[in-house]
């Protein structure tokens, strides 16, 4: 039971980004995905979200081969992705943001609802003072909880985030990537994007690196930590 | 004074009928980004349905606007799915031609089969009027202002409270993100595609009575929802309601206050000074931090 991902090339209209990716995030697993800009990061978990077409290759999820489902049926299926720049709805308020979260889960009883949300609120209390108010006037690092808040209400099994730590103060990203820790010791496969190699490293077990939309080297944190190979695809030398 | 009641009271009525049409038009320029020309052409197409339902069913307007409605919706279901679904990826001048093509198709083809005469059809609410204070009101502008009323509710309820309500307008502010929650933007869009014909279409109902219909009187409602879209801010729904009502008054006022042809220029008039000192108009919402 995992998420497989075999061969897979994708990229927009005319111009492949990833070049037949092979890996595997086992469930339960913290995996990150390393690598510069531009090299293909973003590109490889949208397309494993399904917001980008895969050109060739494989998906599979828990054994079921999700290469070319439409996007909300992946969600549906627990493939989440907290997206780049958090992409909230800037004009609802936090509550609403939480219960478009909840949309995949269809007709729900109000008391699960509410169950829902008292947990993801437990998790980041700081949005629980903030319910009312609307989203695009939050600070960077609410707008992050509050983007991981809107991904964990379907109870995604593999929740993919994309830069969590992009334009939140130091101090905040610490408590998000707990937060992540705390979701993963829950069960949650986590499989995150991240520029920042050292935090990502502190808390994923094991890592991929992508250098021009190639997986170079792949291993676990320390494993990657001490190779010279990441360094190098990581600081382009 | 009862002259300028009467004024005010004509203009708020048609102004809410004004706002059900301005409402589709929005709900389907908020999930798609298409500014449908062809709007008031749908508004057409249903009152013609009517006299359709009138001359071969002998039915009341209103009893045809149940059959209509539903039959609409699935028209603007169909209408996305096999025109604009096609044409996500086009440039706007493409799709705004789109449209233009639907209102003369829908206009040729009522010239064509109804002819150009101007048509009435009789309702249960003619000479019914309601007598409030010194002032006389007919049954079916009242009628037509509580449809309204009622109608601008219900919508306003949905999109606040129901779970499509919320799915349009996470649709409309970010349909990447929509899509990355879980959201199945393209039934979305179809769903809300249908509701806005569907609104153009009961706006056509409630006008039948008391109103002559006519093939090309498709431009003229457009024109009238499209400039209430722009002072409302394009987007804001209570902005699109009070530019309705806005215009309603206006044509009302004009028409009794200022002489000949000037007083139908009056809306017109407002809109081009709302453009000039409010670009954005009246009751944009704020833009994404």
């Amino acid at each position: 039971m995992s998420l497989e991902v075999s061969d897979l090339s994708c990229g927009y209209e005319g111009q492949t980004i990833i070049h037949n990716v092979t890996l595997r995030v086992e469930t339960g697993g913290f995996s990150t995905i390393l690598g510069s800009n531009n090299a293909g990061k973003s590109t490889l978990i949208n397309c494993l979200s399904g917001v980008v077409p895969a050109t060739s290759g494989r998906i599979e999820f828990n054994g079921v081969d999700i290469t070319n489902i439409a996007p909300h049926r992946r969600v549906r299926l627990g493939v989440v992705q907290v997206p780049e720049g958090r992409q909230l709805f800037s004009d609802m308020t936090v509550v609403e943001n939480i219960l478009m979260g909840a949309v995949p889960m269809g007709r729900i009883a109000k008391v699960e609802l509410a169950d829902r949300m008292d947990q993801v609120f437990a998790l980041f209390p700081r949005l629980k003072d903030r319910r009312r108010q609307i989203s695009g006037s939050l600070s960077g690092g609410e707008q992050q909880m509050l983007a991981i808040a809107r991904g964990i209400m379907s109870r995604p099994k593999l929740l993919m985030l994309d830069e969590p730590s992009l334009g939140v103060a130091p101090l905040i990203v610490e408590s998000i990537f707990e937060a992540l820790a705390m979701l993963n010791r829950d069960g949650v496969t986590i499989l995150l994007v991240e520029q920042n190699l050292a935090l990502s490293l502190r808390y994923a077990a094991s890592g991929f690196v992508l250098e021009r939309g190639e997986v170079v080297v792949e291993g676990t944190s320390s494993e990657l930590q001490s190779s010279s190979k990441t360094r190098r695809a990581y600081l382009g030398m | 004074m009862s002259f300028f009641l009467e004024a005010v009271i004509q203009g708020v009525f048609i102004g809410a009928v004004y706002a059900v049409i301005t409402f589709g038009l929005a709900v389907l320029h908020s999930v798609s980004g298409v500014l449908n020309f062809a709007h008031g052409n749908f508004v057409v197409l249903s009152m013609f349905l009517c006299l359709i339902l009138h001359e071969h069913l002998n039915l009341d307007p209103y009893v045809a606007g149940i059959i209509v409605t539903p039959v609409m919706f699935v028209v603007g279901a169909a209408l996305y799915k096999l025109v604009f679904a096609r044409l996500a990826t086009a440039s706007t001048l493409t799709v705004i031609q789109a449209t233009l093509g639907m209102m003369f198709i829908i206009e040729a083809g009522l010239l064509m089969t109804q002819g150009g005469q101007f048509k009435r059809i009789p309702s249960m609410v003619d000479n019914h009027d309601v007598a409030f204070g010194g002032l006389r009101i007919g049954m079916d502008e009242i009628v037509a202002f509580l449809g309204a009323l009622l109608l601008t509710g219900i919508l306003f309820w949905v999109l606040e409270h129901s779970v499509f309500g919320r799915s349009v307008r996470a649709v409309q502010q970010n349909g990447r993100a929509a899509q990355l929650v879980g959201v199945n933007t393209e039934r979305i869009r179809v769903l809300s595609f249908g509701l806005g014909i569907a609104l153009a279409a009961v706006a056509g109902v409630l006008l039948v009575p008391g109103n002559s219909i006519h093939p090309s009187q498709g431009l003229n409602y457009t024109v009238i929802a499209i400039m209430a879209f722009f002072i409302g801010g394009m987007g804001s729904y209570i902005g699109t309601l009070l530019g309705a009502v806005a215009l309603g008054l206006a044509e009302s006022l004009g028409a009794v206050y200022l002489p000949g042809s000037i007083g139908f220029a009056l809306p017109y008039l407002i809109v081009v000074l709302v453009i000039l000192l409010r670009p954005n108009g009246l009751f944009r919402r704020s833009a994404a931090a």
